[in-house]
């Protein structure tokens, strides 16, 4: 008996039985993963005022905290509003001549390296030696120092930045011999700078 | 013109016809993948190359996506476009296919390249001859001719599919 060949509507109902695959996910991330990347202003949120009023208070800060200076005179105190009951009245303090401040080295690199906010963990230290024609009254005082430090954490340079300069030189003998722990971004041992107190504590009289 | 929004919907709304028609025409899922990231990432780059005059978007994608089926093959020298009426072998019943789907996919993967995009555009798709003509670039004639001798092909290959022959026996 000869065999009925299959009518279109039978072969297209056939035909079906091979059913459609959709799109895998990882298609999203391959097409829009390269795509021309949004510019950064259409990605601010809200209207282009409110971009533009963000954009400006970016600005302004990053003007305070870098462009600065850092010995630059703070500015007067805004005039505030007078409180309900007035303050007593301070009787005014002697003037004293301001004290010669430590000059900032030029070497010290203030933007390409930011100083983390951080303190370092001291592993070594080697206490610095107490200059004997340095006046007792500096016994006490204190040194402030920049240094950089290795990815081994042994100290690279240091720089002093405020205290007393008679001090200066002993100060960085003994800091250049100190170790730390080094820093890790990601895992990597990095380079990093810190500003760190070196205090000369006067040694116990011997017996 | 399109912007960043009608791409992202023109995505949302034709990515798995285009992902399938691709999938359906080399038979290779990372084939497919492929070529239904360069269809989207050609209208990403020249959204202007779409002119709604000529036809809807999902023509345009499914046509896009065709010239770069032939183009990959073209590079791997798999097809050579020749004229689709050439004679062709007559595809025979897989005795190898272990369920319908599969002796179905390897019959219409059987078939000559012009024709099997014919058959998955007008069968799988949905297209209209005039629609698939627009997107094969051909006259709607060669579209009915090319459709008739796939459906001939198809049903010598899925016969035994109508007679109740279930593809699991032919492996005993």
């Amino acid at each position: 008996m000869p065999e009925q060949a299959m009518t279109d509507q039978e072969l297209s109902k056939t035909l079906r039985e091979w059913k459609s695959t959709p799109a895998p996910e990882t298609l999203d991330d391959r097409v829009f993963a390269r795509r021309v990347p949004t510019p950064w202003w259409e990605r601010l949120p809200g209207t282009p005022v409110a971009a533009f009023g963000a954009l400006a208070g970016v600005l302004i800060v990053w003007s305070l905290t870098v462009l600065a200076p850092r010995d630059a005179p703070k500015p007067a105190p805004q005039p505030t509003p007078a409180p309900a009951v007035a303050a007593p009245i301070e009787p005014p303090t002697p003037i004293t001549p301001p004290r010669p401040k430590a000059v900032r080295p030029k070497s010290v690199p203030t933007k390409s390296a930011p100083v983390n906010p951080a303190q370092p963990q001291l592993l070594m230290r080697v206490d610095p030696q107490f200059p004997a024609d340095a006046p007792p009254a500096l016994m006490s005082s204190t040194l402030k120092l920049y240094i950089h430090v290795g990815k081994d954490g042994h100290v690279i340079e240091a720089i002093p930045i405020g205290g007393e300069p008679a001090l200066y030189a002993v100060a960085i003998e003994a800091v250049r011999q100190w170790l730390y722990a080094p820093e890790f971004q990601n895992g990597v041992p990095v380079e990093a700078y810190y500003e760190i107190n070196v205090s000369f504590q006067p040694r116990p009289a011997k017996r | 013109m399109l912007n960043q929004t009608d791409l992202r919907q023109a995505f949302d709304d034709h990515k798995h016809a285009v992902y399938d028609f691709a999938l359906r025409m080399t038979g290779t899922p990372s084939t497919a993948e492929d070529i239904s990231q360069d269809t989207f990432l050609e209208l990403l780059r020249k959204p202007q190359s779409f002119d709604p005059a000529r036809g809807t978007l999902r023509v345009f994608l499914i046509g896009v996506a065709r010239n770069l089926v032939y183009r990959r093959w073209r590079t791997e020298q798999r097809f050579i476009p020749t004229d689709d009426l050439d004679d062709t072998p007559a595809i025979l019943p897989d005795p190898n296919a272990s369920t319908i789907a599969e002796t179905i996919r390897n019959a219409v993967q059987s078939l000559p390249p012009l024709q099997r995009e014919a058959v998955l555009l007008f069968e799988y798709e949905g297209f209209t001859l005039e629609e698939i003509a627009a997107i094969a670039n051909v006259e709607t004639g060669t579209v009915k001719s090319r459709l008739h001798r796939a459906r001939t092909s198809l049903r010598l290959a899925l016969a035994p599919l109508q007679n109740g022959v279930q593809p699991c026996l032919n492996k005993l």
